[in-house]
């Protein structure tokens, strides 16, 4: 088999609760309180001070606290130019969970009063926008819709992206948010390998190394 | 395994087109509105279908289930889905692109699918019929289309990155044709949430003008079929060259004041075609008519050094139809190449950019041989695309 271009560095779990980087666990909280204030925990014990945090939607806090890990919050991509990282990203419920809360400020004609600080987030790729924003990127992005997970067409697409572009590093993975408020986030941190260390990552850039996080399976054996 | 594909000595064709708009079914039919100067915004009464105040443009809806009719029973499919599945079907009619083909691709580019489904807790379609993936899935069933397609939600550059996508696709995969189909509805939703962000115009949009107040919202749908196969392409070769984006990184709902993003995805697509800015023919802007969008506009252009540039905005014509937007201008841009002829931006009548640049204002004949169009959206992102004719490059 021919040696990759490309491998995945890091990569940042967000579901039931834990927090899984690099296969470790680095948080786990017990299983009381709601996702959002999940989130406002995780923000305060972990995060750097940022104050737009709070006018963020939850989809947009999921991702961005993701992406603060995978890239330990810009030093791990400190090496990039701005406009060398692109962003992938995909998820089954767009922005539903906030299209419901948006709904909500004009279903009722008495209390009509729709909201465009709310109405801003009712587009999935603004989660892009925050992260590109927080971090300086000015690269390529693109936020895509399917029914489930397709690592493999993520995979697909990043490859096109590092081959058509001067691309150097790309996020991407799968941040969902239903209407009941149920999630899972899980972004990889895609570099270029540059030759000299072929076994330097642990994960290869491949579906099944994706699927393989994204369901845990490299965690079930040494537990 | 190894992959082996066409790579970058491939060619992307245009193979077929169509716009579903107000002013029309059919891309003759919206070229000649243009051409006669007409426009499709109207206002519209809360006590309408749509249930608020606005000045908007819609698609008859009496003639889309008519046409419908035609094809299937109007009744299973939502009115999102009727306009797309009408615009691929008039598009794939005139072309020998097999749709049912594995090596056919469906790219569906939307903001809000279908939103109105949200409001009427009563629909008949099922519960799932809101998601992205199952208006996709309802389109390529239609078609009997057997790959999962895609879908793109970007804000108002979708249809700008549906086309990147599909561009990129083709050179390095195994398919042969991509169906790029953009679609927005006009639902309460969306006008009420433009509305509250003091964006919209009372009276039909002025792309650049002095005096433009603001964006007209549009209902629309566009189909754009892309193909490698040179044998599929239209009588009049079009190539889709390259694409780029690229994030102002400044603010997710206001526009960055030095144009970066919209600079930085010209700069690249430019670039990555190798093509100059002298070469440029026309642009086929964004054009919102919101004060700040249009200023931003003229700045990135000004940076380019594509002021001089004959420009437009198509938006005076059908409103800002969202994630419909970047394929239904491009499909006007290229019956433009076509005609060679530059449209006039309706609604403009006196400079008012914070950079001087060249706006078309009267209907004309030019050759057209290099074509950019560009889209900037919430969120930051910015995308552009050059479409130059065969043989000219």
């Amino acid at each position: 088999m021919e040696p990759s271009e490309f491998s995945i560095s890091h990569y940042c779990l967000i579901k039931n609760r834990r927090i899984i980087l690099n296969g470790e666990k680095l948080i786990e909280e017990e299983a009381h309180g709601d996702f959002p204030s999940f989130l406002s925990s995780v923000y305060k014990t972990f995060g750097s001070e940022y104050t737009k945090f709070y006018k963020m939607d939850l989809l947009s806090k999921l991702g961005i606290l993701t992406t603060d890990f995978l890239i330990d919050f810009g030093s791990r991509i400190k090496k990039y130019n701005e406009n060398d990282i692109a962003i992938i990203l995909a998820n089954s419920q767009s922005s539903l969970e906030t299209d419901a809360r948006f709904l909500e400020t004009i279903a009722d004609e008495n209390k009509y009063y729709p909201n465009p600080a709310l109405f801003v987030y009712t587009l999935p790729n603004v989660l892009i926008g925050e992260i590109c924003i927080k971090y300086k990127l000015k690269g390529e992005s693109v936020f895509f819709v399917s029914q489930t997970a397709d690592f493999d067409f993520l995979r697909i697409y990043s490859e096109n992206v590092f081959r058509n572009t001067k691309t150097k590093a790309i996020i991407t993975g799968w941040v969902d948010l239903d209407f009941k408020q149920n999630y899972e986030s899980i972004l990889f941190l895609v570099e270029k390998n540059d030759g000299s260390s072929t076994d330097s990552s642990p994960w290869s850039f491949t579906a099944t190394s994706m699927e393989d996080l994204y369901f845990e399976k490299n965690l079930e054996e040494s537990e | 395994m190894s992959e082996r594909f066409s790579g970058l000595s491939m060619k992307t064709y245009f193979a077929g087109d169509n716009m579903i708009t107000s002013l029309g079914f059919t891309t003759e039919e919206n070229m000649a509105m243009f051409r006669n100067n007409v426009t499709g915004i109207r206002n519209h009464r809360k006590t309408d279908r749509l249930g608020i105040d606005c000045c908007i443009s819609t698609v008859d809806g009496d003639r889309l289930d008519q046409v419908f009719s035609d094809f299937a029973k109007p009744d299973n499919y939502t009115r999102l889905e009727k306009i797309a599945i009408t615009s691929a079907r008039y598009a794939v009619e005139r072309t020998d692109v097999d749709f049912k083909s594995p090596k056919t691709l469906f790219i569906l580019s939307t903001t809000k699918g279908n939103i109105d489904l949200l409001e009427n807790k009563k629909h008949p379609f099922g519960s799932d019929r809101i998601q992205l993936w199952r208006t996709a899935h309802a389109i390529t069933a239609f078609f009997e289309n057997p790959n999962p397609p895609l879908v793109v939600s970007n804000a108002c550059i979708s249809g700008i990155v549906a086309l990147i996508t599909a561009l990129r696709m083709l050179k390095y995969s195994h398919y042969k044709n991509i169906v790029v189909v953009g679609v927005d509805i006009a639902s309460r939703f969306v006008i009420s949430g433009f509305q509250s962000f003091k964006a919209t115009s009372s009276t039909p949009c002025r792309p650049y003008d002095k005096s433009r107040k603001g964006l007209s919202l549009g209902e629309g749908g566009s189909t754009l079929i892309l193909t490698s196969e040179s044998s599929l392409a239209t009588d009049e070769k079009l190539v889709l060259r390259g694409g780029a984006g690229a994030n102002d990184a400044n603010h997710i709902s206001g526009p960055s004041r030095t144009g970066e993003g919209l600079y930085l995805s010209i700069q690249k697509t430019l670039e990555s075609t190798q093509e100059t800015a002298e070469n440029i023919d026309y642009i086929n802007a964004h054009g919102t008519a919101t004060v700040f969008n249009d200023d931003m506009e003229s700045i990135a252009l000004e940076r380019t050094k594509l002021a001089t540039v004959p420009v437009n905005s198509l938006k005076g014509y059908f409103g800002h139809t969202l994630g419909a937007a970047g394929v239904l201008e491009t499909s006007a841009a290229v019956a433009s190449m076509r005609m060679n002829t530059l449209i006039a931006t309706k609604g403009f009548h006196t400079k008012g950019t914070t950079q001087e640049i060249n706006v078309i204002r009267k209907t004309k004949m030019k050759t057209i041989n290099h074509c950019l169009k560009i889209a900037s959206g919430f969120g930051g992102c910015n995308a552009g695309i050059l479409i130059s004719k065969d043989g000219t490059f």
